[in-house]
């Protein structure tokens, strides 16, 4: 038996021996990987032009709820999306959303995810989240973790409901659509 | 009766129960200093970027009033489980105990067995409790491995939400949407106890929507005895399903998923003998297990943001073991939900259910189940209401369920829960509930040769042999039932570091045991015997208590070390001075191990390879001379993955290394023989296209 568990081990170890270093992990956290998806969502969105108050308005970033992705969203204020500089709002309840231009839901709204989607319906508003299920129940954009990477889902009718054009190298990118394959 | 479990689990016990409360843990973080590095990345270079983060799961559960454990399918991939019940290791306070290649019994909480009658699984919403015997057939229910979402083990009673037979524990077990698992996926292996298996998956579109199709076959070596000779436990198996999940119009979103199965199974019976000398004979049986189901599942959102779902599903199915029995089932169940938030202040949930589940039994053998056929009817009405007594502190949850059955008849099962969160990253939880378990059909219909014995022996000092026999109770069999205390604990000290600590007290009334009844003589037809008849009774109480502690650290970003320990006392007594129940109630205090640990390591060296390690501990079940007794046993299982491109993986995995074959449990109910389980290995290669 021992002996056995030996050549266990030795055989386990020999598959081991080629690996000589651990890889060193780039140091991107899945907050500032998320905050660097709505930042590039931001950029292959267009938005019709009566969604902006003047042409110098900001792209208006609404955050609600409050967790380590909504603090990460938080550094991109000032950053410029075309053309436009991004203005972060952090919201206390839906009801304030109707004049974002991004709606990022952290996961700790979930809850009340049917409540805010309807609060937003029919306006120019791209919703993001990274909840469980997000665009089934009706939202634009939402980011889902596979295999220890980071995705994203498109809800083609939720974006031409809120009159939202997405760049074809957006959906071709998005996990559900076009030719995505395997991954998972 | 588990409505819309799938979709509403997650939600409702991971995030609507909790987010009330939930200022997520790392709310106070600021933004590291170099996430501009992240934000100026372009969409392809961010879909490539490795994600680590342990501390993602305890996050979701801060907020969760029970204990709960949540097992992902990297888990179950990265432990090189084989099976759902091997992968149920994985989780505190359950006790897996492997009988045989092709059995397990698996608990929560005590009262471990074969047919471990106090634990509800479900797979999407759709129960696998068989009412024949209350309990899992583990080698019946299965699916494709590398569909499985994420198996939720909730510790403790969750009647209230979940119905009767949620006694110990709700273990929830919950498939990916077919979008989650397009394209082609293909698994095949083969090694020692694992003597070979394949899988395929394919996934398209359809419509405003997407299916996957499935298929898996597996054929596994059989064990040995205790004194090294090979069992007759092999079992072969092949299986095919499907799911698919559209958007419709008006915000309906509709799934459809079935399944159909067939195995064979071997299995040895010391089947009861009057005629032989040691009072049993040896019987080699098969077991055939086939059937299906098809479910169909909708959700949508009302007028006013509320959320509805329904499901129905219907599961057709016949096990037969060859001379003994043969089961032929068909159930039907029916489950409505709706959840409101009401105000700031109240989240509240209200459902229906009903079930009807018909059966045909021909037995013969040792075995005869009456009335042949038999149907069992099942209503409830449940109401749940989530109330924020201080805005992200302090929440209340209280429950009812109503259940009528055609068994045992009606009974209320309340429920009440309280959490306190004073911080974002700590929480303090505890609950007081009610939870019963419904009589088995077999408990109620079944008489079963026990046990010969033979005549002029210490105990049998007559010419006759002894047979004892299990006859149906003549009056009416009441329900088990559970008063259960918890507290528990949960603390994330560190983005990579996090512990969760439960507690529980728990009462159990009228818990089966055994009455004895007068013996007669049975001169008809020869060879002339006694017989012993016994009765089931309520004749048995018990009390158990415990702590299960789960810790989850990453002390560097590619490497996590996940230790777990259960700790479980359990006292069972008979209220009565009937043998049969004493002799009962011995064993159930001889059946659980008191100590559980194990201690996982998942090393990720490079974006190609993984080495994973799982140490585990089982404490002794008995005394040495109890008739329960299993040593204690410490095993090792390692698992070496290597990714030549993306889309391939290949892994070696050892199981059960540090002994040549061990015990885990003894048989029970049935009169299986005991085996052992051995080490084993197996190569497996997945490719994905």
């Amino acid at each position: 038996m021992r002996s056995s568990l030996c050549s266990w081990l030795l055989l386990f170890g020999c598959a081991l021996a080629p690996v000589t270093q651990a890889v060193a992990q780039a140091a991107v956290t899945e907050a500032q990987a998320k905050a660097g998806f709505v930042l590039n969502f931001a950029r292959y969105v267009e938005w019709p032009e009566r969604a902006f108050s003047a042409r110098e308005a900001p792209v208006l970033l609404c955050l609600l709820g409050r967790d380590e992705v909504a603090a990460a969203l938080a550094a991109l204020d000032g950053r410029q999306v075309q053309g436009r500089p991004i203005a972060i709002r952090r919201l206390a309840n839906s009801d304030e959303a109707r004049s974002c231009q991004v709606l990022f839901i952290a996961e700790s709204e979930a809850r009340r995810l049917a409540l805010t989607l309807r609060a937003v319906a029919g306006q120019p508003v791209l919703t993001v989240s990274d909840a469980d299920g997000f665009i089934d129940a009706g939202g634009a954009i939402g980011i889902v973790r596979s295999e220890g990477r980071l995705q994203f889902e498109i809800n083609r009718l939720a974006l031409e409901q809120a009159q939202l054009k997405a760049s074809s190298n957006l959906l071709r990118l998005a996990r559900n659509l076009a030719d995505f394959k395997g991954r998972n | 009766m588990l409505p819309f479990a799938r979709a509403i689990a997650i939600r409702l016990n991971l995030l609507v129960t909790a987010c009330g409360l939930c200022t997520p843990l790392l709310a106070e973080e600021p933004a590291a200093a170099d996430a501009s590095a992240a934000v100026d990345m372009s969409l392809e270079d961010l879909l490539n970027v490795e994600i680590t983060s342990a501390a993602r799961k305890s996050q979701r559960l801060n907020d969760v009033a029970a204990a709960v454990f949540v097992i992902t399918r990297e888990d179950i991939e990265r432990s090189g489980a084989t099976s759902i019940p091997e992968a149920l290791r994985l989780a505190p306070g359950v006790n897996v105990a492997r009988l045989a290649n092709n059995r397990w019994a698996v608990s929560v909480r005590g009262f471990n067995s074969r047919f471990s009658n106090k634990l509800l699984v479900l797979m999407d919403g759709r129960s696998m409790y068989s009412q024949l015997f209350s309990g899992v057939l583990w080698e019946v229910e299965d699916t494709l491995l590398e569909d499985i979402e994420r198996i939720e083990v909730i510790r403790g009673p969750g009647a209230a939400m979940w119905g009767a037979n949620a006694v110990n524990g709700v273990i929830n077990i919950i498939t990916r949407r077919a979008r989650d698992t397009q394209g082609n996926l293909l698994v095949a292996g083969a090694g020692s106890e694992e003597s070979a298996f394949a899988s395929f998956r394919h996934g398209g579109t359809a419509g405003d929507g997407h299916y996957r199709v499935w298929g898996k076959a597996f054929s596994r070596d059989e064990s040995v005895t205790p004194e090294g000779h090979t069992a007759n436990d092999y079992w072969r198996a092949g299986r095919a399903g499907f799911r698919g999940d559209w958007t419709m119009g008006g915000g309906h979103r509709l799934t459809v998923s079935g399944q159909a199965y067939y195995g064979p199974s071997g299995d040895t019976w010391q089947v009861p003998d009057i005629r032989s000398p040691a009072g049993v004979t040896l019987t080699d049986v098969r077991q055939t297990a086939q059937g299906g189901f098809l479910l169909a599942r909708n959700e949508w959102t009302l007028q006013g943001g509320s959320e509805a779902a329904v499901q129905a599903y219907v599961a057709a199915g016949e096990l037969e073991v060859a001379g003994q029995f043969k089961e032929q089932r068909t159930t039907v169940d029916l489950d409505f939900q709706h959840r409101i938030l009401l105000g700031e202040r109240h989240d509240l949930i209200w459902g229906l259910g009903y079930r009807y589940s018909r059966d045909d039994i021909s037995s013969g053998g040792m075995i005869s189940i009456q009335p042949q056929k038999q149907g069992f009817s099942l209503a409830s009405a449940f109401i749940q209401d989530e109330i924020t007594l201080l805005p992200d502190t302090l929440r209340l949850l209280l429950g009812l369920r109503l259940e009528d059955n055609s068994f045992s008849g009606f009974a209320p099962l309340p429920n009440a829960r309280m959490i306190w969160t004073p911080s974002v990253n700590q929480s303090l939880w505890g609950s007081a509930s009610r939870a019963l378990r419904v009589p088995s059909r077999a408990e109620l219909g079944a008489q079963v040769d026990g046990s010969v014995i033979p005549p002029r022996s210490p105990i049998n000092p007559t010419p006759l042999p002894i047979l004892i026999t299990n006859f149906p109770n003549e009056r009416d069999l009441g329900n088990e039932t559970l008063t259960a205390y918890e507290v528990g604990y949960r603390h994330q000290f560190a983005p990579a570091l996090s512990a969760d600590v439960a507690l529980f007290y728990n009462l159990y009334d009228d818990l089966r045991g055994q009455t004895t009844g007068t013996p007669r003589l049975v001169l008809a037809p020869p060879p002339p015997y006694i017989l012993q008849p016994v009765f089931p009774g309520d004749s048995l109480k018990a009390r158990t208590y415990g702590v299960e502690i789960a810790v989850d650290w990453s002390p560097l970003p590619w490497w996590r070390i996940q230790p777990i320990y259960s700790y479980l006392d359990l006292h069972a007594w008979s209220k009565t001075g009937d043998p049969g129940s004493l002799l009962r109630a011995a064993q159930l205090n001889d059946g659980d191990p008191q100590h559980q640990w194990s201690l996982r390591s998942s090393m990720t060296l490079s974006e190609r390879q993984q080495f994973d390690l799982w140490l585990r501990h089982v404490g002794k079940l008995g005394d040495p001379g109890s008739p329960m007794y299993v040593p204690a046993y410490t095993t090792l299982d390692l698992r070496y993955a290597w990714r030549p491109t993306r889309d391939l993986e290949v892994s070696l995995v050892g199981q059960n290394l540090l002994d040549g074959q061990h015990p885990e449990s003894v048989a029970s109910l049935l009169p299986s023989r005991n085996l052992e389980i051995q080490r084993g290995y197996y190569l497996k290669a997945k490719w994905q296209f």
